[in-house]
């Protein structure tokens, strides 16, 4: 598609989905659509852009409106609207989701092998330093005062 | 995923074992003559009267008992001296794993009633007792010593959780009436009446 072709198809495009194409023009941006795939992408990358642009659009034009700014309500939308917009692979929300599932799952794997090294620990049943330290204590203070009467 | 190999890095090596010495100094070598040699010692006095296989001979406590298979005796030769352990020691093996019996004797005649008392008050007092785990019970050996066993359970901290042990004390008088007590060492909630009627199956005063 040359410059001039794809401002034509745009120019197409606005018109459909501004409700303002005539049947002719429908049925030509229709066959436009169908010669290709890449057309067809395109068009859905389009609309999605202007569908958000129009609601922001419609957001600063209510800020502008009331002179009081965009509320907490609009300014939540509004950044979810971008968000959305900026959610390509390595940027964005999506970026920062994936690592911190990584994250997630690194912890809970480390845990687990805490979990299981202790449950080891406790069941290797060779008695520690610490696990008789607590009666070996207690009979020898018995032997020593029965030593020292 | 650095952060995680960090915690498992510290889960390793907050759970490795410690491997216990059994004296009371630090710089005690251990040596472990099988329960063959110890039968060959006794075998060499000819005076001697005959004793069952697997004897083990309380030389300090001048008791004896036939511990049988798995058990590792461990003699604490230096930290013995001067200390009221009597070795060897018995470490349980296979089977026996995760018990200890150690042996403990006065130095003069002492009553168990008295040691009872003593013992009573120090488990009740002590931290890492489980509180109203103190029982007494009398006990008859098959060879006739008598006297009273006493058991508590106690928590030893571990990681995330605590692990529950039992200690049973055998406490009876030897034969120039010394105190003599059996300090049995095993988790809670193994079975232990197997060793325990071993003790009272084979104790006898040397």
């Amino acid at each position: 598609m040359n410059p001039s072709d794809e401002q034509y198809f745009f120019d197409l495009a606005t018109k459909v989905i501004a409700n303002r194409a005539s049947d002719g023009e429908r049925q030509e941006f229709e066959a436009l659509l169908n010669q290709s795939s890449d057309h067809r992408e395109r068009f859905e990358v389009f609309k999605t852009d202007l569908i958000v642009a129009k609601d922001i659009v419609s957001l600063i034009d209510a800020a502008d409106a009331t002179g009081a700014g965009l509320n907490e309500k609009q300014l939540e939308r509004l950044q979810r609207d971008v968000d959305e917009a900026s959610s390509t692979p390595g940027h964005g929300k999506s970026y920062h989701t994936f690592y911190l599932i990584i994250l997630l799952l690194g912890l809970l794997f480390a845990l687990a092998v805490g979990i299981f090294i202790n449950i080891s620990s406790n069941r290797t049943l060779a008695l520690t330093a610490d696990d008789i330290s607590t009666p070996d204590e207690i009979i020898k203070i018995v032997i020593n005062t029965l030593n020292n009467r | 995923m650095v952060l995680s190999l960090l915690l498992c890095g510290v889960f390793f090596f907050g759970c490795k074992r410690e491997y216990p010495n059994y004296g009371d100094n630090p710089q005690t070598n251990t040596s472990k003559p099988s329960i063959n040699q110890l039968k060959a010692a006794d075998e060499s006095d000819a005076n001697a009267p005959a004793l069952p296989q697997g004897t083990v001979i309380f030389d300090k406590a001048e008791i004896l008992l036939v511990p049988g298979e798995e058990w590792d005796l461990i003699k604490t030769s230096i930290s013995a001296e001067g200390s009221s352990i009597c070795i060897p020691v018995l470490n349980g093996l296979g089977g026996n794993n995760g018990a200890m019996i150690r042996v403990f004797t006065t130095e003069e005649k002492s009553e168990v009633e008295t040691a009872i008392s003593i013992l009573k008050t120090q488990v009740e007092s002590n931290p890492n007792t489980i509180k109203n785990s103190f029982k007494l019970t009398e006990f008859n050996s098959v060879f006739g010593v008598h006297g009273t066993q006493v058991s508590y359970d106690y928590l030893v901290k571990r990681f995330l959780t605590g692990k529950k042990f039992r200690a049973q004390v055998y406490l009876f008088q030897n034969s120039k009436k010394r105190c003599v007590a059996i300090n049995f060492i095993t988790f809670a909630d193994k079975d232990s009446a197997r060793i325990q009627e071993m003790i009272r199956d084979t104790l006898q005063l040397n």
